[in-house]
């Protein structure tokens, strides 16, 4: 039998609810896997109410005999939308719970890095997942999650959700690399800037040349009024809208010169929280790749990036003087790496470019960036006081080949004492870097890449052991 | 590191659409019965703020974002010129249609008259920054 008259409404509104039936499906199966505790699970269950509610509205409006006897009202249309819309967000959080299985988390991280964002925040949450992309990255959701929720009129869902919850991703090969993760400090840095407001205090500082500026504009504007250009919608020939491109370059340059001064404060940040350890793992993760002159609208080139962070390491003024702590090979390292990327820049050639002039600008802010970073660390810094006292210890134990979770005989107590994460993660560093063949010795190893791995396990253990040694402790 | 989406922007593209629809609606709401309920004025509220705020855009002339207003207020006006279905010819006959618009706002909010063309003008800007939005939004999940 065929359907009568105007019913369109009605299989609009059933097949959102369909769609909205399909995701509890999926959402059930994700809820019925394993997980690190807790951030995983709580974004799984704030789908299922949140799907749930859709579900109950959408029912709702289908129950509304008036509507659903007409053609689609625009009214309609866009309450549907804001509900479907809702549907296929929560879609897309669920893909940072895929990866955070606990059969994939790089567990050994989860405590100590509980531990790091507690000093700094409250009532927050995270997940650790692996990804397929080579990256490290934080991802805070909250904002976005608040900005979707409330314009899509479910912001009341959100009571009790934790008010920060990040997500943080590793590259699925590196999950076992422990000291590589080091590389999350810089991430967590990002969340320290935003929750300080460092950009109000730094960016007054960013010094933009106004000649070169006006020289760089003149010329975008003479080659896209020749070709045109989709991005600014500017067609060829229109003289008309040399406004529009004057407005789009100011603004590019803008975000430019804000990300890169959010990044290299991110690196600062990561220094003051763990040390050498930062740089040291920084460069092992993008050396490889030689793209240190590689810059883009978000990311300032590891060149500018290392010579900051060494800068900041060694320097006595303004830095953190880890020179006066460092052994001589470590030392020579940090300065061989200072020297490398202290060669002038192909970047920073005859050609001026936003990113050229970014570079330039943001010259000015350097020092104050290192300055910001220590005050706003002030008393939860990991400082060079405590890496002279430990590391050198923990050093042994890895030539030992013991895992470097505690201290024999601490100076001042005489008793042993449980190592520092931070201690523990600068030492692997630093035993990697010393170039020291007991370790592979005593393994009877000669090939690099199997006592590297060696080595990283044994850390891995020190900050595994040290977690069991302060559970028993409580 | 580098974000394997862009989340941050994503949602906020999203969450405009959102915003966009909720001032259609209010001014639908409105056309069909020249009242205003508490909700539909909050909503007009943010319209107006959200003009406001493309305005302060528009005057950006530096190359320097100094707070986090200033680069919302330069999205806003970037994104508000996209939205414009009439050709403009320069940025200050661009901010008068702005400020059009924003004065149509704050006409309907003091319950002053307002001509049809004016409320389907407003319509048809808030109409377009919506679908615009919403289709950024969707370009940063499709693959290129």
């Amino acid at each position: 039998m065929q359907r009568q008259g105007l019913y369109l409404t009605t299989h609009l509104l059933q097949l959102s609810l369909d769609r909205s039936k399909a995701l509890n499906v999926e959402l059930q199966r994700l809820n019925s896997k394993q997980y690190p505790p807790t951030g995983p699970n709580r974004l799984i269950e704030l789908a299922l109410r949140t799907n749930e509610r859709v579900s109950k509205d959408l029912s709702a409006m289908l129950a509304d005999q008036v509507a659903v006897e007409a053609i689609p009202s625009r009214e309609i249309e866009i309450n549907l939308r804001a509900k479907t819309r809702l549907l296929s967000f929560l879609h897309l959080l669920m893909q940072y719970v895929e990866g955070a299985e606990i059969q994939f988390s790089p567990s050994t991280l989860v405590v100590p890095l509980r531990r790091l964002l507690k000093k700094h925040f409250r009532n927050f949450d995270f997940i650790v997942r692996v990804s397929r992309w080579y990256n490290y990255s934080i991802l805070p959701l909250i904002e976005g999650m608040q900005k979707v929720f409330s314009e899509a009129g479910y912001s009341s869902l959100l009571t009790g959700f934790p008010s920060q919850f990040f997500v943080i991703n590793c590259p699925v090969s590196e999950r076992r690399n422990v000291p590589t993760h080091c590389i999350f400090a810089h991430e967590i840095g990002h969340t320290l800037y935003k929750k300080y407001g460092l950009a109000d205090t730094l960016l007054p500082l960013v010094s933009v040349n106004e000649s070169e500026l006006r020289q760089l504009i003149t010329t975008l504007a003479r080659q896209l009024l020749e070709t045109g250009d989709r991005e600014t919608k500017v067609t060829a020939g229109d003289v008309f809208q040399e406004w529009r491109i004057d407005q789009a370059v100011r603004s590019k340059l803008g975000m430019i010169t804000w990300h890169w001064v959010e990044e290299l404060a991110a690196d600062a940040l990561a220094l003051c929280l763990l040390g050498p350890a930062y740089l040291f793992a920084f460069v092992y993760f993008v050396g490889p790749f030689a793209s240190i002159d590689d810059s883009s609208d978000k990311h300032p080139p590891d060149r500018m990036r290392i010579a900051f962070m060494c800068d900041m390491l060694l320097s006595q003024e303004d830095g953190l003087a880890y020179n006066k702590v460092l052994d001589k090979t470590t030392r020579d390292y940090i300065e061989q790496w200072k020297a490398y990327v202290s060669r002038p820049s192909p970047m920073l050639g005859a050609e001026i470019t936003p990113h050229s002039i970014a570079a330039d600008a943001i010259k000015p802010v350097l020092r104050r960036i290192m300055i910001e970073a220590k005050r706003i660390t002030y008393g939860r810094r990991y400082t060079p006081t405590r890496f002279k006292r430990d590391v050198p210890l923990l050093w042994e134990n890895l030539a030992n080949g013991n895992p470097p979770n505690e201290i024999v005989g601490d100076w001042v107590t005489g008793k042993p004492r449980i190592a520092e994460a931070e201690a523990i993660l600068n030492a692997g560093w630093v035993y990697l870097i010393s170039g020291d063949d007991r370790y592979a010795k005593l393994l009877g190893l000669s090939d690099q890449w199997k006592v590297t791995n060696k080595l990283f396990d044994l850390v891995s253990k020190g900050l595994e052991y040290v977690e069991i040694q302060r559970r028993w402790r409580r | 590191m580098r974000n394997e989406l862009d989340f941050a922007e994503h949602s906020q593209l999203l969450g405009e659409g959102l915003f966009a629809d909720k001032v259609v609606l209010a001014l639908s709401h409105f056309s069909k019965t020249h009242q205003l309920g508490e909700q539909e004025r909050q909503v007009l509220e943010r319209g107006k703020e959200f003009l406001s705020e493309v305005i302060e855009g528009g005057n950006f002339a530096e190359g320097v974002f100094h707070s986090a207003r200033d680069v919302a207020s330069a999205k806003a006006f970037a994104h508000a010129v996209d939205s414009v279905a009439i050709r403009v010819s320069s940025k200050s006959e661009f901010l008068r249609y702005i400020d059009e618009l924003q004065s149509t706002v704050k006409k309907i909010l003091a319950n002053e008259h307002i001509s049809d063309a004016q409320l389907v003008q407003l319509d048809d800007f808030f109409s377009s920054y919506g679908r615009m939005q919403f289709q950024r939004s969707r370009g940063m999940l499709e693959p290129v």
